[in-house]
């Protein structure tokens, strides 16, 4: 009974020292587990594979620092799925703390493959007011964001001679940490005929797949797990090529398995410790009765 | 003075209802063109409670300093890490070490972002997963039918959803039956089946009866029945 009572009462510290060297050492020493991609990432993947080159792409990235290491690999896999396939990116966020991520994201996939803003992409920044945003913006985008993030009028980009509205788009992401994927998709998508897909974190996933299952989205990809599988997609196909590294949600994978199969271990003999002092305390009154 | 306290709000309350209802069944130019008038009207109104918003944080704790509520230390930090992140984001100011101004990559408003605010962030969240690791250690217990259910389907995700359980899966047990390849220990299979069966039952379910309950509030809201967005209580 000394090493159940032990394991039972153990020092969170131990737990916690656990954690971090089981989040660490994958990450110091990669242990190259393998991603393998679902259907619900690949019908992002291939729907946007298969847009001809220069079509417009709106992804509305609505996410902050808390998800950045769930999301932002997937946002930037997207943009250089985009500037491989020569695709047209339209950047935006309806939340307030996330344009600082996306400019960094836009800037850097946009230097490395020599694509300019207002011409290529079109970085547009944060607008308040969720519902107001997506509606003002399937009546005109230069309308509801007049400037784009650096300040410069959107009316007179060579961009926006070409699209004004959602439904000149021919495909919408949404890349979400909150509760705006429905906002887009009743607004956005669905009343202007624009196919959507959704990347979103792993807590969130699970609501969505009745979208998923109804078509009304035409792929689904949660957490880090989501992205994981998107750029080793986006590697498979392009990373020869267009020389592509290993993304940042690949290298976390192993972190996250190691994590998890630590948090199962423990559960399944934290469990076990529990029947057997439960069944000695059941034991032990029945003796004394 | 009573009737725009009482009567004045329902009114606009019923007439917006109404209209921004009835365009979304009418698709027209002109419909489209009220709509873009209320949104605008939105976003306006959006502005000014962002500007409310940040008057009141101030408001609150320029309080808390002034009268040295405990904690106030604190206060000073919020005070002054807002007054530097908007002066470095409006103003152009060129400072020693920094070649960008206002929003620009190089910018002391970026920087302030990228080294400051996001590992701040990110850790308060990171944080977490400590926790859910040692409450997991220490409270999820097979007590009763419906907790061991709920313990058996969070492993078998945990795991499902991880390479290391596709990992698992190819290194378990290969058999055939029916003509097909399956795998003895398919964790990855588990997880797809248990979030597109029961999961997506359950969540279309939830989805159906929270919606019905959207239309029911707005018909509420747009009646006059539903006034707790007056004040007061009703």
């Amino acid at each position: 009974m000394g090493f159940v009572r032990f394991i039972l009462n153990l020092d969170r510290r131990v737990i916690y020292t656990i954690v971090a060297v089981s989040v660490a050492w994958p990450l110091i020493q990669p242990l190259k587990l393998p991603v393998v991609p679902t259907t619900e990432v690949k019908g992002i993947f291939d729907t946007i594979d298969a847009l001809p080159a220069g079509s417009n792409v709106l992804i509305a990235a609505d996410f902050d620092p808390a998800s950045k290491p769930e999301l932002l690999p997937f946002l930037e896999a997207v943009l250089a799925h985009c500037f491989v396939k020569n695709l047209k990116p339209h950047l935006l966020t309806l939340w307030p703390t996330g344009p600082g991520l996306m400019q960094t994201a836009i800037e850097k996939e946009a230097k490395k493959f020599g694509k300019h803003s207002g011409v290529d992409y079109c970085f547009l920044g944060f607008r308040y007011g969720t519902l107001a945003v997506v509606l003002g913006m399937a009546s005109s985008i230069p309308d509801t964001f007049v400037t784009d993030f650096y300040g410069k009028p959107t009316a007179g980009m060579p961009i926006y001679q070409e699209v004004t509205k959602i439904s000149q788009m021919k495909y919408l992401l949404e890349i979400a940490a909150g509760a705006t994927v429905e906002t887009w998709l009743a607004y956005g998508a669905q009343p202007e005929k624009v196919p959507m897909g959704v990347s979103c974190t792993a807590v969130s996933a699970t609501q969505y797949y009745p979208y998923l299952q109804a078509k009304q989205i035409t792929g689904l990809a949660g957490g880090m797990k989501g992205s994981a599988e998107y750029e080793k997609l986006l590697l498979d196909k392009y990373g020869q090529q267009y020389n592509i590294p290993p993304g940042d949600a690949i290298r976390g994978m192993d972190a996250q398995s190691m994590v998890h199969l630590f948090i199962v271990l423990s559960i399944i003999i934290a469990n076990i410790c529990f029947f057997i002092q439960t069944r000695y305390e059941r034991k032990q009154r029945r003796a004394s009765a | 003075m009573l009737f725009f306290k009482r009567q004045w709000p329902i009114i606009v309350a019923f007439s917006v209802g109404i209209v921004m209802w009835a365009r979304y069944y009418i698709p027209t130019e002109q419909s489209r063109t009220i709509q873009d008038v209320f949104t605008n009207w939105d976003r306006i109104i959006f502005g000014f409670a962002a500007a409310l918003a940040v008057l009141s944080m101030l408001h609150h704790h320029y309080t808390k300093v002034r009268r040295k509520r405990p904690g106030y230390a604190f206060s000073y930090i919020t005070l002054g890490s807002f007054v530097v992140m908007a002066l470095a984001g409006f103003l152009p100011l060129h400072l020693p070490g920094f070649t960008g101004i206002q929003r620009e990559s190089e910018g002391l408003h970026m920087w302030m972002f990228n080294w400051m605010f996001v590992p701040m962030q990110a850790t308060m969240f990171s944080v977490l997963a400590f926790f859910i690791a040692s409450a997991a250690f220490r409270a999820f217990r097979a007590r009763s039918t419906e907790a061991t259910a709920l313990l058996v389907t969070a492993c078998l995700m945990m795991i499902g959803r991880v390479p290391v359980g596709e990992w698992i899966a190819n290194n378990s047990h290969h058999f055939q039956r029916f003509g097909n390849e399956y795998k003895a220990l398919d964790f990855p299979a588990l997880a797809s089946w248990l979030l597109n069966v029961p999961n997506a039952a359950a969540q279309r379910g939830i989805l159906l009866g929270l919606i019905l309950s959207y239309v029911a509030i707005a018909i509420r809201i747009i009646f006059g029945i539903e006034r707790t967005y007056m004040g007061g209580g009703d």
